[in-house]
């Protein structure tokens, strides 16, 4: 017995140990000024290393937002406004742009900000053996096949061209009026030239310490624990920080722990309320709540690989007869708790999004008419009867999808009398494996975060044909009047222009009906007691700059 | 003795073959591209994706992928990654977090779990004897997710008693409600198997040898009663070790704990082979301890345990 | 208590665990030899824990087998209309945030519920015990090789082993899935706890003894040293009912358990997460069906162990 406890008390002690060396150091700031408090948020850890050109999720995305400044930035009702570029000049109707760079900016290492900056980082991305995630952003760039497919002999898009230190030209391959709205997306981030060798690569150690242009200067990262990044001394662009830096605290599991650390105040901001506090969160009294419309698209949408479920007249009024048999407004006041707006178009109906209207032909579809729905179905049948018909939907069961898809899955189930029942599997990779190889047996979840403020960034990426090569296309949707559309829309004049050749392209949609909106969601955040200026931009995320504290 | 661990060590290495082996399988098998997940609704160019897949191997049959793990891990490389972060790396922070939750459980399994066992064992109250069985059974049926939920709602936020989360702050102070909440299930049977136990022992011939002689309740009980019960007891807590380490998603998910279970979790979700791999070696190493020591203090609790006689 | 005792009965009275140990008087009273397992049956029938468990899993038992006898509601009738509604004549138990009926879903769940505990326990606790007593009887190279089995086992991520297991079932959802998850792992436990037992029990001077008097190896293992080391095995299998139960409900949170079209409490218990603060009678309601089923299983366990328990019964 006394070998055990002597056993037992040292364990205890080592534990103890190892408590007592890691507690050190974890000691508060303590500054006067809330221009120079450390704001603490909500993070969670990047995918991939910090690079812009890699990063395509949130989690790295939020950081790099932060770190790099772009041509353009998005004022927070999602106006591009000239960021790094002095000018950017559209010529030859939309197919190349002249861009001129603001002179004295410079990288957190002393580096000015040139247009070799930007040409190097760029084609560095685009360049298939870099296996760069943003790569297909730079798909408008002429030369972007020969460098990003299989035995690419070059390494530079011969879209990019130098002018001068401070001039650059891209050429694209087809006309576009939305192009400088792209700009600002983080993939787009210019590069220090003194990070990349005389191959064009990129050095390796980059991610782990990226160099950036923008508001704050990355400071350290303590993976799966927190990034810190603080103001940057050189910035002179237009996003001046009014707090002294951030630290993003990553929490692996969710938001539900982060949300706890709001409500004891060990946490500063949250982007993301959990489910199980949407209910209340508005009513939390050791919190301070956020909402306001997001977006981000929810839609469902019915893989063409389902028999009865095509692109003819039968296919169509089955599609039409799922959306009538929604009742949309019921589940978003039950589910969603009112958080969300029924959906118009196939957009959220966002003033921050150029080109969403609710004034589109066709969209009278999304209504709940459990009378009209049984009436299409019964016309489809007349064409071909539906066996034991059943509509399963799917959704990923680590993205948080199950109540929405239960309650679209008992309206079908109730008001069409045909079989429906939510399906999960088991994680997002196994979800997007069935529906980019065509092989899922019902319809799914469609989330689709833009990365742009455009209604043309929902439609092109999500229902073109050459975004079903390549792409999230995954309703096997192909149209050859929605790809004249489109084509016709980006080689508008102006963008008031695109945006009525894209609505034509949204009537077309609600025709085919390839994935049609469940509800517009709001963004929903919280903030402690005693922070101010916490507010979304207009894609969702924390407008971290504004953000002060007590 | 010596010749005992020597030979258990010994075959710690087809364990270890075996396991990693049957893991790096049922990842193998997994449905899903992996590398086509981490882009999302981005995916590159097949070229670029091609790239990616060869960096990691994964354009490679099974067996040679397999076998290249091996002879990277028997050279203590365990490769990288999706993320580009060294896997040894990853297991080195990991690891200390969760040996800190794991033992601080194991000793609120062995405080409470057999403290309260001894008690029902011997009390011949009713009334308390049910209180710990309901009690038990509360811990039994609510799931851990609500359980740590409500006990960080009521203690963190509420009282202020204790911090709601760890996050970056590994030390007793932050781990102690999550390693209650972790041991909760654990320390219900532990109490259930030392009670039994106690009981089973309390009727044997060498209890009344021992009152006979004139012993006094206390000492049977610590002297004899405990120690020929403990058997099954320290068994179970041995093999508990490794399954709170590996096993704590919930617990590590409630409490932001970046531990060895969210590793696990994570890389299975991602289907990063390499790590899941890497991460089970580690766990099943430490099994194989536990259980040794275990088997040790086996020979310790009932002497006439040997294993030399074969 | 009980009047009409039999002479040869008392003693089980005298020595019950509950009464003090020292009394030993009952050596006097002459014993009727009669079988080991007639013997137990009329120690188990004497218990009051027995009959109240018994009759409570019997209630139990009745919703799985015929739900329509309590209830005539649809669980799958979830108009959303009716989302997170509290209790009322309509819904005795109140609505999920579908718009399901509670009560009828717990008395439908108890029949996946059950049968999910209960096999995975029987399966899990018959094969740990023939692997735990194997090991734990001949030693040797025996002992080593299914000793490093468990530990292979202990050392498999319980939610890689269920996607895996899942990848075999691919689209049927049936409760044997689940099952057959759970029973992946159930054995170790119990197969390490026996194996740790026969160790000890086999150092016994009455095995030692029956050894020197000439009985087969097969004999003293199962007669002698099975009886004698199963104990703990079946006060952890009682509770693991319980947890097997609550194993269901990790899978469905995981997305790999029943799916939305069969019900089980393990389900709904992790569905009431959701709404968790606005409405804990969702949560409410399912656990505490399973902590009575468990509890029952429990008192059963109990009575059935004192009763076959050779050490428990003087």
């Amino acid at each position: 017995m006394k070998k055990l406890i002597v056993i037992l008390s040292s364990l205890v002690l080592s534990v103890l140990s190892v408590g007592a060396l890691s507690s050190c150091g974890s000691g508060q700031e303590s500054t006067s000024d809330s221009s120079d408090k450390i704001i603490n948020v909500y993070g969670c850890e990047p995918q991939n290393k910090l690079v812009p050109g890699n990063t395509t999720e949130t989690c790295g995305g939020n950081i790099l937002g932060v770190l790099f400044d772009e041509l353009v930035s998005y004022s927070s009702d999602g106006k591009a406004e000239n960021d790094v570029a002095e000018s950017i000049t559209p010529s030859d109707g939309n197919k190349v742009y002249e861009i001129k760079i603001k002179s004295g900016l410079v990288f957190d290492n002393g580096e000015a900000v040139t247009s070799e900056s930007f040409i190097k980082a760029w084609n560095y991305t685009a360049v298939a053996e870099n296996a760069q995630g943003a790569q297909s952003f730079f798909a408008p760039i002429k030369g972007y096949k020969e460098v990003a497919e299989e035995g690419a002999k070059t390494k530079e898009l011969s879209g990019l061209v130098k002018v001068s230190d401070l001039e650059f030209k891209i050429e694209l391959n087809e006309a576009s009026v939305t192009f400088p709205l792209r700009l600002g997306y983080s993939a787009f981030a210019p590069l220090p030239v003194s990070e990349f060798d005389a191959e064009g690569k990129l050095n390796e150690g980059f991610g782990d310490h990226p160099i950036g242009n923008g508001p704050y200067k990355f400071s350290q990262w303590n993976h799966d624990m927190d990034v810190k990044i603080v103001k940057s001394d050189t910035y002179k662009g237009n996003r001046i920080p009014k707090n002294g830096g951030i630290d993003f605290k990553v929490y692996t599991g969710g938001t539900e722990a982060a949300y706890a650390d709001i409500q004891s105040g060990a946490l500063d901001v949250l982007e993301a309320v959990p489910m199980t506090q949407t209910k209340t969160f508005q009513n939390d009294p050791q919190i301070q709540a956020v909402v306001s419309p997001s977006a981000v698209y929810q839609g469902l949408e019915i893989p063409d690989n389902l028999a009865h479920f095509g692109w003819d007249e039968e296919g169509q009024l089955r599609r039409a007869a799922i959306s009538r048999a929604i009742d949309r407004q019921a589940i978003i006041d039950k589910v969603s708790d009112g958080l969300a707006d029924h959906p118009v178009s196939f957009s959220p109906n966002s003033s921050k999004i150029s080109g969403a209207t609710d004034q589109i032909k066709g969209n009278e579809v999304l209504q709940f008419d459990a009378a009209k729905a049984k009436e299409l179905w019964t016309k489809a049948d007349a064409i071909s009867k539906f066996e034991n018909p059943k509509l399963d939907v799917y959704y990923n069961a680590d993205g948080g999808g199950k109540p929405l898809l239960e309650a679209v899955a008992n309206s079908i189930k109730a008001n069409l009398d045909i079989e429906s029942s939510a399906k999960s599997t088991p994680d997002f990779k196994t979800l997007l494996n069935k529906e980019a190889s065509h092989t899922m047996d019902g319809a799914f979840r469609m989330g689709w975060q833009p990365d742009y403020p455009s209604v043309e960034n929902y439609l092109a990426p999500l229902y073109s044909k050459e975004a079903a090569k390549n792409g999230s296309n995954y309703s096997g949707f192909s149209n050859d009047e929605f790809e004249e559309l489109m084509v016709k829309g980006g080689a508008s004049d102006n963008i008031d222009d695109a945006n009525k050749v894209f609505v034509e392209a949204e009537e077309v949609l609600f025709k085919y009906l390839p994935c049609f909106p469940l509800y517009d969601p709001k963004d929903k955040g919280a903030a402690a007691l005693g922070v101010k200026g916490m507010a979304f931009d207009w894609h969702g995320t924390p407008d971290y700059i504004n953000i002060i504290k007590d | 003795m010596a010749r005992y661990i020597g030979i258990r060590v010994l075959q710690t290495i087809p364990v270890v073959l075996g396991t990693t082996f049957l893991i790096y399988g049922l990842v193998f098998l997994m449905p899903g591209d992996p590398i086509r997940a981490m882009f999302g609704n981005h995916p590159p160019s097949d070229a670029a994706i091609a790239v990616i897949r060869h960096e990691f191997r994964l354009d490679e049959p099974f067996i040679i992928q397999y076998l290249h793990f091996l002879y990277g891990a028997l050279t203590f490389d365990f490769g990288k990654t999706f993320q580009g972060r060294e896997v040894s790396d990853v297991i080195a922070t990991s690891l200390p977090i969760t040996a800190q939750l794991s033992f601080l459980a194991i000793f609120f399994e062995i405080l409470i779990g057999i403290g309260l066992g001894i008690l029902t064992g011997v009390k011949k109250g009713k009334i308390f004897d049910n209180t710990v069985l309901m009690s038990t059974l509360v811990i039994i049926s609510i799931p851990t997710f609500v359980l740590g939920f409500v006990c960080q709602f009521l203690f963190g936020v509420k009282l202020k008693v204790v911090p709601t989360t760890v996050g970056v702050y590994v030390d007793i102070q932050h781990m102690l409600m999550p390693a209650l909440i972790l041991a909760g299930v654990s320390v219900s049977y532990v109490i259930r198997l030392t009670r039994s136990q106690i009981r089973d022992n309390l009727n044997a011939d060498y209890v009344r040898t021992a009152r006979a002689k004139g012993l006094d309740n206390k000492s049977v009980i610590l002297k004899h009663v405990l120690r020929n019960s403990l058997v099954p007891v320290v068994t179970y807590i041995g093999a508990d070790l490794g399954t709170l380490m590996g096993g704590a998603v919930v617990t590590e998910a409630v409490f932001n704990i970046n531990g060895i279970g969210h590793q696990l979790y994570s890389a299975i979700a991602k289907g990063e082979g390499t790590l899941v791999t890497s991460l089970v070696t580690v766990l099943v190493i430490i099994y194989i301890v536990a259980n040794l020591l275990v088997d040790i203090l086996y020979a310790f609790l009932d002497p006439r345990i040997r294993y030399n006689k074969n | 208590m009980v009047n009409n005792l039999k002479s040869n009965e008392i003693e089980h009275f005298v020595a019950d665990y509950d009464t003090d140990n020292l009394i030993v008087d009952e050596f006097t009273i002459e014993k009727k030899v009669t079988g080991i397992f007639q013997e137990s049956l009329a120690i188990v029938i004497r218990n009051p824990l027995f009959w109240v468990s018994s009759i409570i899993i019997l209630i139990l038992g009745s919703m799985a087998l015929f739900p329509n006898l309590w209830t005539g509601t649809d669980p799958f009738f979830c108009p959303i209309l009716d989302s997170s509604l509290s209790a009322s004549a309509a819904h005795p138990m109140g609505t999920t945030l579908q718009g399901c009926d509670v009560y009828s879903r717990v008395i439908n769940g108890a029949r996946p519920s059950l049968a999910i505990g209960i096999m995975t326990t029987i399966i899990g606790t018959a094969v740990g015990v023939i692997i735990g007593t194997l090991a734990g009887f001949f030693g040797g190279i025996l002992d080593s090789i299914l000793s490093r089995l468990i530990d292979i086992f202990y050392a498999i991520p319980f939610i890689l082993a269920a996607v895996a297991v899942l990848q075999l079932f691919e689209s049927s959802e049936s409760i044997w899935k689940v099952i057959f998850t759970l029973s992946v792992f159930a054995w170790v436990s119990p197969a390490r706890l026996m194996r740790s037992q026969v160790l000890s029990v086999k150092q016994n001077e009455f095995i030692t003894a029956s050894v020197s008097l000439g009985a087969s190896k097969l004999r003293n293992m199962f007669m002698h040293i099975l009886p004698n080391a199963i104990s703990p095995v079946i006060s952890t299998a009682t509770i693991n009912i319980g947890a097997f139960i609550v194993a269901e409900s990790t899978l469905s949170f995981l997305g790999l358990g029943l799916g939305s079209n069969s019900v089980s409490w393990g389900q709904d218990i992790a569905n009431a997460r959701d709404i968790l603060v606005t409405t804990p009678s969702v949560l409410l309601w399912p656990s505490l069906f399973l902590a009575i089923t468990t509890l029952s299983f429990i008192f059963l366990g109990d009575a059935i162990r004192d009763a076959l328990n050779p050490k428990g019964r003087r």
